[in-house]
């Protein structure tokens, strides 16, 4: 088992199989997600028909964590014990994460106009996010910023690992500022307070996303190899000439 | 109570459009490499 996840080539057959299926299923939580956030969850008795949002933007917002955390893990095993397996996936999660950060970025914005009456604040937990997604990109920016991809990738890797710092600080920001974003309402799995029906549409919209997640990882997995294997090649060609 | 449609509608549209616009980039890039790598073991 081991062997699968530090051999990428044997990670790619596996990918291959599982790539249909987590589209299907993907596809068949988003269905159940979306039927249970336009009718089966309640109308808020504060926010109205535009709690609705949060359905999307909650899910978005837990996944641009966890996709960074990805990244960084990787990025660290990619650095300490040089593992193609590792960087790949790393450099194949990062468009991904930034996606689902400019998501959880714009449908707060959304639903903060008419919730809060205004698009954007700078309190703590919208500018750390915001800070988030300045990391991903300056990571993206980093891998393309060198002839040699191998430093593009050495540079990129200790940056995300540096911004794994900032995941705390989004997490713990609503309890330690006094933020205009509410506090945490489902982390608190003692006590969510949270009604039930407005727990399960997002949790299956989050599924739902994550099952995306790793259908779109997949896929820019195989493509980073397949680069990787250009780039090696055209690395040879130039130092045999 | 107010009608929020508009700002539903809008949250929705970024949310699947960018979702889609990345499966659909993520897919070109792919087909684009697995083309240059045919290309290159063609030549040698």
């Amino acid at each position: 088992m081991k062997n699968i996840f530090i051999n990428p080539g044997q990670l790619n057959k596996l990918s291959e199989f599982l790539s249909p299926w987590l589209a299907i299923i993907s596809f068949i939580f988003l269905i159940f997600g979306l039927w249970l956030s336009f009718f089966y969850s309640p109308i808020d008795y504060q926010q109205g028909n535009a709690v609705r949002i949060l359905y999307i933007h909650a899910p978005s917002a837990w996944l641009s964590m966890l996709i960074y955390s990805f990244l960084a893990i990787n990025s660290f095993f990619g650095l300490v014990f040089g593992h193609v397996t590792a960087f790949t996936l790393a450099r194949a999660a990062a468009p991904i994460g930034l996606t689902f950060t400019a998501i959880c970025l714009v449908t707060g914005s959304v639903w903060g106009k008419p919730m809060w009456g205004t698009w954007w604040v700078w309190d703590a937990r919208l500018t750390s996010v915001l800070v988030l997604f300045f990391f991903y990109i300056g990571y993206i920016i980093f891998l393309k910023s060198f002839s040699d991809f191998t430093k593009g990738e050495k540079f990129s890797s200790i940056l995300s690992i540096i911004g794994i710092v900032n995941l705390p600080i989004i997490k713990f920001s609503v309890d330690y500022w006094n933020t205009l974003h509410q506090p945490a309402s489902i982390s608190k799995f003692s006590s969510p307070s949270i009604h039930i029906d407005m727990l399960i549409p997002l949790i299956v919209m989050f599924l739902s996303f994550l099952f995306l997640f790793l259908y779109i990882l997949i896929l820019r997995f195989q493509a980073e190899l397949i680069i990787r294997k250009i780039n090696i090649n055209n690395m040879k060609f130039y130092k045999d000439s | 109570m107010k009608d929020y449609s508009i700002y539903i509608l809008a949250a929705y549209s970024f949310c699947f459009l960018s979702l889609i616009l990345l499966i659909f980039l993520s897919k070109i890039y792919l087909s684009k490499s697995e083309k240059k790598l045919n290309e290159i073991d063609k030549n040698g």
